[in-house]
């Protein structure tokens, strides 16, 4: 018998079930993001829990809303986890990428989980909202989102950011439940980007995120000749093969990450 | 099936969706609230005494009321709620902000209130001794406390009795048995009120208070004689509430042993309690 971490509980039969629908050949999917999907050769499957590691300021918000533009143009359920802005900030954001968010919102297809409104005592207005140092609420508002993908299609799930989730509700309650969130997301064959600054940890527990997940991309910033540069790999996945070259590239407001072939 | 999960011996079984079930022996009472009886192993033991202990403001009171609503509506059970703190007026009340309408019930003959509320209970204490209301020094040297023990006995056995009751809810036993300054006679009454609802063959909540996070009881004989023990509990969260039910103890049941996350809803969901949630807080 195998206690999974949402508490169900799995008799060996079952477990070796879910196991292999794990790994049976499932349709290869591709980001869409043509900086990512040259790394990633040959797609990926679902579940699929990806950490976005990178320095500030090197387009790690701006990927994951790019991310979103795809899956949604792909027929996705999104979820968005907003921690660290108001939730009207990132439509705005998505908007600038040239999607019409409310579109979307309308069809039910992208949902918003507050977690910042409450942190300055304001009113949240989303259907869903949390107070973000509840980590309980916030995995219940969670598991009620990810629950609309069986008549919506797979889900796209958006932490933004985890590192602010440990400085409000300390490190091993937040490593539980993001324990807890890919245990989810692989129950609910789902994807989830988990966004987080690669400066504000040490590497003893940048590496125990890293452990967890199934696909790490990693970008950097390197300052020379007075300009910042930008370089993006894919440090690691699991059942996929994919490119571990550091890759340049821009940053463009309405386009998100773009290759580039500049020398540098 | 339900796929329960067994105790820390790693028993575990297979129940079968339906009003009751049969295990070990004991007959189930689904209590009908969302997910606690997911985290019971299908409901609690029929015909036995659970406590449910808890701290101020964590839904015990919501909790039993949704188990007497429940039973009356959902499964044909009428039921006895005693109250010992709150008025019936004011039970009425916040229950209609839930949905659930009692005076209904009441008015059908389902449910009764008998009522041992200190307001009620002082009004007819100082007409018959002669003092001041209000004034619980005097009441409490008080002989007349015996009797208003055995009044309380005597109203449950024929109230059960008159209505064919199978659940009853006394909320909370620590008001009644503090009212009892001799702890010697405080452990007898405490054994007589659980001996007596037994008999009544129903299946019994008794609503005990915690003083705090570390949910210390001012009195903790009661637990020894009940068949099962449910914390309810509300942990502070840096500036937030993060409310958690675990079942202590329910003998014969291979019951959760997890702490779960549960909230008070508003109106027609009451308490709803989260099994598959893992409940995060600094316990």
């Amino acid at each position: 018998m195998i206690r999974i971490m949402t508490g169900a509980i799995l008799e060996p039969g079952e477990r070796t079930k879910l196991m292999d629908s794990y790994f049976r050949n499932r349709e290869k999917r591709r980001t869409g993001i043509s900086l990512i999907d040259s790394l990633l050769p040959e797609g990926y499957q679902t579940p699929f829990t990806v950490l976005v590691l990178g320095d500030p300021g090197c387009g790690k918000t701006i990927f994951c809303h790019q991310f979103i533009k795809e899956s949604l143009k792909e027929g996705q359920l999104c979820i968005y986890t907003a921690i660290d802005n108001f939730p009207d900030d990132v439509r705005g954001s998505i908007e600038g990428l040239g999607v019409d968010i409310k579109l979307y919102e309308h069809m039910g297809k992208f949902i918003f989980i507050d977690c910042y409104s409450s942190q300055i005592g304001l009113e949240a207005k989303e259907r869903l909202y949390v107070d973000s140092c509840n980590l309980s609420e916030l995995s219940i508002s969670l598991s009620k989102a990810l629950a609309q993908q069986e008549s919506l299609g797979k889900a796209v799930l958006v932490l933004d950011s985890f590192p602010t989730l440990i400085h409000k509700c300390g490190l091993q309650s937040s490593l539980e439940f993001l324990r807890t969130l890919i245990a989810k997301t692989r129950i609910f064959e789902s994807v989830c980007l988990i966004k987080m600054n690669r400066q504000a940890f040490n590497s003893e527990i940048l590496s125990n995120v890293q452990e967890m997940v199934e696909c790490v991309i990693e970008m950097k910033s390197e300052e020379r000749s007075n300009r910042l540069y930008h370089y993006l790999r894919i440090t690691k996945t699991k059942r996929h093969n994919h490119n571990t070259t550091w890759t340049p590239y821009i940053v463009l407001s309405d386009r998100g990450l773009v290759e580039t072939k500049e020398e540098i | 099936m339900d796929e329960i999960s067994g105790s820390s011996s790693r028993r575990y079984f297979n129940i079968s969706r339906g009003d009751t079930i049969s295990l070990v022996g004991e007959e189930i009472v689904k209590t009908g609230i969302e997910g606690l009886d997911k985290i019971l192993g299908g409901g609690f033991p029929r015909g036995r005494t659970i406590l449910i202990v808890g701290g101020p403001g964590t839904g015990k009171t919501t909790l039993s009321l949704q188990f007497l609503y429940n039973g009356a509506v959902e499964y044909g059970e009428n039921g006895i709620y005693i109250t010992v703190q709150e008025s019936p007026e004011h039970i009425h009340k916040d229950m209609l902000k839930l949905g659930l309408d009692f005076e209904i019930l009441e008015d059908e003959d389902r449910l009764r209130i008998i009522d041992f509320s200190a307001s009620n209970y002082l009004s007819s204490l100082t007409s018959l001794i002669g003092i001041s209301a209000g004034d619980y020094s005097q009441i409490e040297r008080s002989e007349e406390i015996t009797d208003k023990f055995n009044n309380l006995v005597k109203s449950i056995k024929e109230e059960a009795k008159a209505i064919e009751a199978k659940r009853i809810v006394l909320d909370p036993i620590t008001g009644l048995v503090f009212q009892e300054p001799d702890p010697i006679k405080r452990r007898i009454n405490t054994h007589r009120l659980f001996h007596v609802l037994e008999e009544t063959g129903c299946t019994s909540i008794i609503v005990c208070e915690a003083r705090g996070l570390d949910m210390d009881r001012e009195f903790q004989a009661d637990e020894y004689f009940a068949h099962g023990v449910m914390l309810l509990q509300n942990f502070g969260e840096r500036g937030t509430i993060v409310r958690g039910i675990t079942i202590e103890k329910m003998r014969g049941i291979a019951h959760d042993l997890q702490p779960h996350p549960y909230q008070i809803s508003g109106k027609g969901k009451g308490i709803v309690v989260f099994p598959g949630e893992k409940l995060f807080s600094g316990m």
